[in-house]
């Protein structure tokens, strides 16, 4: 019962031949709204009814970005998810969203301003307007469960990576900042350098107090011009270093998951092996079954020939066989 | 390996997919072949309300029903469909082709569907009549079978035999390896073609490789002639060959006393248990099965006369329906048999028959020769069985010295039988004479298969109008034990060498139509030989009134 479907090439088609004609539609539609309104009141009521076409072509528009935005929130993969498509495609539709609240609003206005001649035209506005708003609702109603889908998604992405890396998690605090031997290595040059400057300040102070100590003239003059010249480059020195120290420890944490993720693999495979030790039992088993049973079978083959040669060198029997049919011929014969 | 299964399947599936209220809309071609599966009440019970053809443009609106349509992708229906978008009835339509549609189409589709009802577009390969389990014919009418001559094709034929066979071969899930026969221009070049399909929709024929292929055979009717021709006594072949079995109806208004609700009646194996058990019958242990049919029938009447107790009402109501159905059936096949009986009795078909299986399995010249001039200077033959006698004469004995085909024909000629059906005899022998067959038809031509039918003659025949079987029988009994030779029935690989083990599942196909006589061997083959399966099909089911519109094709 083989059958083949092809509803995603029909619907590729339908999408490709939407997108080329959609420019002349938008067109025609609109030159359609716009050809029957020769007379000021129709004039009047197109326009209402061309800012309505718009209002909705617009929500329209807004549900298409809506629908590419659920796409992207839908993805449960843990690496390449796109945060900031996503959240750029959520500050457009607030964006579209609060300007069509506003566009309806407006037309909500016009109507009111505008004197409907009729009761009937009156009610058809009013039940647009209705009609916007509640389609501007759904939308901002789906919206809103399309962010809370976002946010449990990223709650679940967060917790999954947070298994993966659970040991890596741990370590990651600032202790590990601190105790790396990277880091001291690094660490300790600064501060010696940090602390030459108090020294000199202590040595300056020194020789302050001792008064006309020539030599200490020029640690003097450094430190006058030293802590603007020096603290710009230690601050930058030190950014460098955090960024890298930052930097090795996301490599640290990332290398820490991977050798967790080994090992566990590691304690997989061992499971697998342990399996296939147990499969060879049972195949062994098998095997031997198999043999009983050839052994079996060509026994009874044996007994079998065994009996046929019995029975087919049995002349005493064959003599009584022909005896008896012998005598009842004559007997019938006899009869008869 | 059931065809009526695999259409049905399809079938329920479409149906079952679309859940709701549904309006099944078919084509002038598919509409045969769902009706052949299912019943209407069937139908009604999936919530399918209506069903309607596409060509029908007078359709209320109904927004509130989904539209399920069945159609094979020809470019009528196309364009019919291309209308139905345009102006859509029903609010959702979910499209299934019977065969595999050209991208241009479902190009043209989309683009008309502005509305956007269109849901699913899928292919089910459903593109034949399903008439019994393992019998299925792709309805094409026997006119427009060949081309410019007897050994071409009509083109718009070729290709939708072609498209029938993949459908088949589809549904079954079958790759076959397709043998054909040597002989036959048309068989080889519809062998080729279907290869060639096969290898073009590779992904939809990868299927899980049996052990031993399923073989494709493709035979044509030139090389058998004479089973069409012959009277035949099973029920179903009975029945299509005197009053006629259209997508598994019967049309009884031109018998005399029928009563109204029996002018057209449905024979179909798969709803009808009745005559699932006795379609392979011969008249004469049908009758028997009827009369028993009718005792049943009788016991069920009479019980249901003594209502004493309210549990006896209850049990009454309850049985009730049941009980109509069966009245309903039993007064059909009364009706039916009946009027055959009637026919065979007003149209000497008894002693037509006989010397019809006489010339066909014993060949007798002189005796056989004599009873057709009897035959044909009795009135109360119908002219059609006179032009079979002849046939079947000429066909016999076309080879032998001191024939008299000319005599035979002269005598039509006498006896006011038109110009256009005696040319009749000629045809046949260009399109099915001697050498044109491949096989030894009345097994006279070598010493070895005269000796067999001479042993088969001492041994006598159970029933002298039912003697003659089919030459399929012997192909497929070859078959089955691996000994049909390359040379005659080459294979369309060509190099790859033919597996020796048994086929288990075959699929005949007959070019230029199969008869029921076949179906009936097959069907019998298949309950007597286990592991091995055989379907058989054809272009169309003949009864020899079709069969000679055929050969009328060919003398033009």
């Amino acid at each position: 019962m083989t059958f083949k479907d092809r509803t995603n090439e029909f619907h590729a088609i339908a999408d490709r031949i939407r997108s080329r004609s959609h420019v002349p539609n938008a067109l025609e539609r609109r030159s359609l709204i716009q050809s029957p309104s020769p007379s000021g009141q129709q004039a009047s009521r197109s326009e209402f009814s061309l800012m309505a076409a718009e209002i909705s072509r617009n929500i329209t528009s807004t549900a298409g970005k809506l629908e590419k935005l659920t796409k992207l929130a839908k993805r449960k993969t843990l690496f390449d998810d796109k945060p900031v498509e996503i959240g750029e495609l959520t500050f457009i539709i607030k964006q579209d969203i609060a300007k069509l609240n506003r566009q309806i609003a407006m037309l909500q206005d016009y109507t009111k301003r505008q004197k409907q001649s009729s009761k009937q035209a009156s009610e058809h506005t009013s039940n647009v307007v209705i009609t916007l708003q509640s389609k501007l609702a759904d939308t901002s109603m789906s919206f809103k469960d399309v962010l809370e889908i976002r946010t449990e998604n990223m709650k679940m992405t967060k917790d999954k990576r947070d298994q993966f890396l659970f040991s890596a998690a741990e370590q990651s605090g600032p202790p590990a900042l601190a105790n790396s031997p990277l880091l001291k290595s690094r660490r300790r040059p600064n501060n010696e350098r940090t602390q030459t400057p108090v020294a000199s300040i202590g040595g300056s102070g020194i020789g302050n107090n001792n008064g006309g100590y020539v030599p200490q003239d020029e640690p003097e003059s450094t430190l006058s011009l030293g802590i603007p010249m020096l603290t710009p480059q230690q601050q930058q020195e030190q950014m460098m270093v955090l960024e890298q120290d930052r930097y090795i420890d996301h490599r640290s944490t990332a290398i820490e998951s991977i050798e967790s993720t080994i090992a566990e693999l590691g304690g997989i495979f061992q499971q697998l092996a342990t399996m296939v030790a147990e499969q060879r039992e049972t195949v062994q088993r098998i095997d031997q079954n198999t043999d009983d049973i050839e052994m079996h079978v060509m026994g009874a083959q044996r007994e079998l020939l065994k009996y046929y040669t019995n029975i087919s060198s049995n002349r005493w029997l064959i003599i009584k066989i022909f005896v008896t049919i012998v005598c009842f011929f004559l007997l019938f014969t006899l009869i008869m | 390996m059931n065809v009526i299964k695999a259409v049905q399947h399809y079938v329920d599936k479409m149906i079952d997919d679309v859940p709701g209220m549904k309006a099944l809309l078919l084509d002038i071609e598919t509409t045969p072949i769902v009706s052949l599966v299912m019943t209407q009440s069937a139908l009604l019970t999936k919530e399918c309300y209506l069903i309607d053809r596409v060509d029908n443009r007078n359709r209320g609106k109904m927004k509130h029903l989904k539209c399920i349509c069945f159609l094979r992708p020809t470019p009528e229906t196309i364009r019919y469909l291309i209308d139905e978008l345009r102006d859509p009835a029903y609010g959702d339509y979910f499209l299934y082709f019977s065969n595999t549609m050209m991208k241009s189409d479902i190009e043209r589709l989309a683009e008309v569907d502005e509305h956007e009802v269109v849901r699913e577009v899928q292919e089910y390969f459903g593109d034949y009549q399903a008439i019994n389990p393992d019998f299925f014919s792709l309805g094409i009418p026997s006119s427009e079978l060949f081309g410019d001559n007897m050994e071409s094709w009509n083109q718009s034929t070729f290709d939708q035999t072609v498209r029938g066979i993949s459908s088949v071969l589809l549904s079954l899930k079958k790759k076959p390896l397709i043998r054909y026969e040597g002989a036959s221009v048309m068989a080889k070049r519809l062998a080729i073609e279907v290869q060639r399909n096969i290898k073009q929709e590779g992904q939809l024929f990868d299927f899980r490789r049996p052990d031993t292929p399923p073989i494709l055979l493709i035979l044509d009717r030139r090389n058998d002639p004479i089973t069409p021709l012959l009277t035949q006594w099973t029920y179903q072949a009975m029945v299509h060959e005197l009053i006629g079995i259209h997508h598994g109806r019967v049309d009884m208004s031109t018998v005399p006393d029928i009563r109204n609700e029996l002018k057209e009646i449905v024979l179909s194996p798969d709803q009808d248990p009745f005559f699932e058990k006795s379609m392979y019958l011969n008249l004469g242990d049908l009758g028997a099965n009827i009369k028993q049919h009718v005792d049943e029938y009788q016991s069920k009447a009479n019980s249901n006369r003594n209502i004493e107790s309210i549990a006896d009402m209850k049990r009454f109501v309850e049985e009730y329906p049941e009980f109509r159905k069966l009245s309903s059936n039993v007064s059909k096949h009364v009706a039916l048999v009946s009027e055959l009986s009637r026919r065979v009795a007003q149209e000497n078909l008894l002693r037509i028959s006989e010397v019809e299986q006489g010339i066909a399995c014993n060949g007798n010249h002189s005796n056989d020769l004599k009873a057709v001039q009897q035959l044909i200077e009795d009135p109360n033959v119908d002219d059609q069985s006179k032009i079979c006698l002849v046939l079947l004469y000429a066909l016999r004995y076309e080879s032998s010295p001191n024939n008299s085909i000319k005599a035979l024909v002269g005598m039509l000629d006498n006896i006011g039988i038109s110009e256009q059906k005696t040319m009749l005899v000629p045809a046949i022998l260009r399109y099915a004479g001697y050498r044109q067959r491949q096989d030894d038809l009345f097994s006279n031509q070598t010493f070895l298969s005269r000796s067999k039918s001479a042993l088969k003659g001492l041994k006598g025949v159970e029933n002298v109008y039912t003697q003659h079987t089919p030459l399929l029988g012997e192909t497929l009994d070859q078959l089955i034990k691996a000994r049909l030779k390359d040379t005659s029935y080459p294979s369309v690989d060509g190099t790859a060498t033919m597996p020796r083990e048994r086929p288990q599942d075959i699929i005949v196909f007959m070019v230029g139509g199969a008869t029921f006589e076949e179906a009936r061997y097959v069907a019998q083959l298949n309950a007597s030989t286990p592991g091995v399966r055989i379907v058989l099909g054809g272009t169309c089911v003949h009864n020899a009134k079709s069969f000679l519109e055929q050969i009328s094709q060919i003398q033009n």
